[in-house]
């Protein structure tokens, strides 16, 4: 079953979550909601016991967090705070010399943290294109191992791309192309037969291995 | 290469299977184990209690793959002086999955202790160098493409070549790793050699087979020897439940899982041992701001160590993440952080890892909670301490303009005069953020039965026919990345079962 804060644990959360997530002036996007339910979602991964602790870390900070005010005589409770004084409450939480009362937000912190700065938008406001990067690496990837068919491949731990490939200096240029010109094949040190052993893009063993057997495990059950 | 790979969809009921060998687990340890196992003509089913996630399915979404590969989304943390959050693969190929592939061999200063204090010549150097040899070759423990490092990796490398400290060159179980910078999520590339592309195929091609969903709850005994295994079939509706029944069972759950599961089934009380001299090889992260940029997105995620300090049991390392999990690393949240994370451009991240003392324990409470204990030690956080200084010296030396440090309440560092400060501060683990991903210990190998959890050949002292053959059964932490130790132990401890198992069946 899917994990969400239900009633005014939700309340709370999007609280919490409100006063973490960042900010900037030019940028116009509310990552509040979007960031909650990816909180949820990591929360969700986590067995019972720490989605317990984690629903009672909120009523811990709901409750409890005006004692950390620098005037607590008046509780006020966070959800009743404004989005600045609750992440001033917050912070004074996050900076308390006592460690076990600072790692009550750890969680917290961490999480929105890392559903925040992974989002696309965020990624991009920031000129991380990282979605950008993996697809143009997977396809210069894909080249260099066209240009490793049919060559013996270097032993370990040697590196693999022949460095007149690509130089290195636009190795990591987005859209380069690798160019098989003038390709040094070094020489392979092989054990066993010509193209076997560490020569193999999925290697064999060097053991003499029995002859492949078709059986399958026997299952009692279809 | 068909991928005999089979899920709880792909048949009906309650799943029991016969069979010569069951392992238990698919990372470093589990997956050499079966292919070994295997490839000596044994019938093998290996259990792994995540889904099998192919290349195109490791996506951009971190929150998402953290959910589907890692074990409770990516967030256990052992308990102590300062929680140490860790990471555990949850999926086919594990830890190797989700790992940066670093390869290093077991320091042989550490075999020959493990030779001579443990009783175990056959971990000698000499020993283990013909099977570092072989797993270096079948996952392509290589070094980087020239060019594919990326800036994070530069300013370390200058900044520790300027200081004239010792470095070594990493080797990474990848093909053509194109820097990427993505391991934790899964390479999106295929680049890094998990044991899917390099142990299960060995598996598939001699007939083993993978059932994933399968988490084991119980091994199984008859007359004191451990004759299978059992457990639910998980992420699928209905209850379904597992029985793999086997002439030996190998467990690879990992330095936590296969703990947990010998004292969930009651196994290995005799010693005393089992959960116990848990160490976890815990590092710090460390940022440096520079006036000039530091490409924060393309690059590998480590090309080098500094071994300068090796005596001092202190590894120094640049560590190139993707900016959300830098953002986790500055300790912040709010507009304080998005400020500082504009400059994310300008800023390298490194992390120091320490050869650690302190023996954690695993262990099962009442209603079967797990209970994950480590305290890191005063002399071991002096060496954080050192190692921070030394860290910052480097980047200094590099040009950084600011270095931040993961001790809570201590400013950033701005020049190397201010080093003489951190050093005094002496911060206290309590407020040091760490991180780790090396578990190891937990059922140590050893020759008397009463120091140790499994004889020399991997199996089980009080257990026979149960044979573990993953980092629990380290007899100590080893002070590297712990990936190329655990194979060759899960090789060496396969090949002599799979030795066993032959000649009693030609028997």
């Amino acid at each position: 079953m899917t994990f969400a804060f239900r009633g005014h644990t939700r309340v709370i959360a999007r609280a919490v979550v409100d006063a973490m997530v960042p900010r900037w002036p030019d940028f116009e996007l509310e990552l509040t909601e979007t960031v909650l339910e990816g909180v949820e979602r990591l929360i969700g991964g986590q067995p019972a016991a720490i989605q317990g602790l984690a629903v009672a870390g909120l009523w811990f900070f709901e409750l409890g967090s005006f004692a950390f005010e620098p005037f607590p005589q008046t509780p006020i409770l966070l959800t009743r705070l404004d989005r600045d004084s609750c992440e001033r409450r917050l912070t004074r939480i996050a900076h308390h010399p006592v460690a076990n009362i600072r790692r009550t937000i750890l969680l917290y912190q961490t999480f929105v943290n890392l559903c925040a700065y992974g989002l696309p938008e965020v990624e991009e406001y920031l000129g991380a294109h990282r979605r950008a990067w993996r697809e143009d690496r997977v396809r210069f990837r894909a080249l260099l191992v066209q240009l490793d068919e049919g060559r013996a491949l270097p032993p370990v731990p040697l590196p693999l791309a022949d460095p007149s490939w690509v130089p290195a200096g636009s190795y990591l240029e987005p859209g380069v192309v690798p160019q098989r010109a003038a390709v040094s094949v070094p020489k392979a040190r092989t054990r066993g037969k010509p193209n076997e052993g560490e020569n193999r893009a999925t290697p064999m063993p060097e053991t003499e291995s029995k002859p492949m057997r078709s059986t399958r495990a026997r299952r009692s059950t279809p | 290469m068909k991928e005999n790979v089979i899920g709880p969809t792909e048949y009906q009921g309650d799943l029991r299977v016969t069979c010569d060998v069951v392992v238990i687990g698919s990372g470093a340890g589990g997956a050499t184990a079966a292919a070994t196992l295997a490839e000596a003509g044994l019938e093998v089913i290996c259990l792994e209690e995540g889904g099998f996630h192919r290349t195109a399915d490791y996506s951009a979404d971190i929150a998402g793959m953290f959910r589907s590969i890692m074990r409770n989304g990516g967030a256990t943390a052992t308990l102590g002086r300062s929680p140490v959050p860790y990471l555990e693969g949850r999926c086919v190929g594990g830890s190797t999955v989700i790992n940066g592939g670093m390869c290093w061999r077991t320091p042989p200063r550490i075999l020959e202790t493990w030779a001579r204090e443990r009783g175990l010549p056959d971990l000698a150097p000499d020993r283990l160098e013909p099977l570092f040899d072989e797993v270096e070759r079948v996952i392509h423990a290589r070094y980087q493409d020239a060019g594919s490092e990326g800036e994070n990796n530069d300013v370390f490398l200058e900044g520790a070549t300027r200081l004239g400290w010792k470095l070594s060159k990493n080797k990474r179980n990848q093909v053509h790793c194109v820097g990427s910078n993505d391991c934790v999520t899964g390479c999106p590339s295929g680049a890094k050699q998990s044991t899917i592309f390099t142990w299960l195929p060995r598996l598939w091609a001699n007939g083993g087979v993978v059932h994933t969903h399968c988490r084991a709850t119980r091994l199984l005994t008859d007359r004191g020897r451990v004759v299978g295994v059992t457990g639910d079939i998980v992420d699928h509706p209905g209850g379904r439940r597992f029985t793999v029944k086997a002439r030996a069972v190998v467990l690879a759950g990992g330095a936590v899982q296969t703990p947990l599961l010998l004292l969930r089934s009651k196994l290995g009380g005799a010693c005393g041992q089992v959960g116990r001299h848990f160490t976890i090889h815990p590092n710090i992260k460390i940022a440096a701001r520079f006036d000039r940029p530091v490409d924060s997105v393309r690059g590998a995620h480590q090309a080098w160590q500094c071994v300068e300090f090796e005596d001092d049991g202190v590894l120094m390392a640049p560590g190139l993440v993707p900016i959300a999990f830098r953002s986790v690393a500055f300790n912040d949240f709010g507009p304080r952080l998005a400020q500082r994370m504009r400059d994310h451009g300008h800023v390298a991240t490194g992390g120091i890892l320490v050869d650690d003392h302190a023996a954690g324990r695993i262990q099962l409470l009442p209603m079967g909670i797990p209970l994950v204990r480590y305290d890191v030690t005063d002399h071991d956080q002096a060496r954080f301490v050192r190692g921070a200084a030394r860290l910052a010296e480097i980047y200094f030396a590099a040009g950084a303009r600011e270095v931040f440090l993961p001790f809570h309440g201590m400013a950033p560092l701005r020049s190397p005069d201010d080093l003489a400060r951190l050093l005094a501060s002496k911060p206290r683990p309590e407020d040091t953020e760490y991180f780790t991903a090396h578990l190891m210990g937990t059922c140590r190998m050893d020759a008397h039965p009463k120091r140790g959890v499994v004889d020399p050949d991997g199996q089980m002292w009080d257990a026979p026919g149960l044979y573990l053959a993953d980092a629990s059964i380290m007899p100590s932490t080893i002070g590297v990345n712990p990936q190329i130790t655990i194979m060759a132990l899960a090789r060496l401890v396969s090949m002599r079962l799979a030795e066993r198992l032959t000649a009693r069946a030609a028997a």
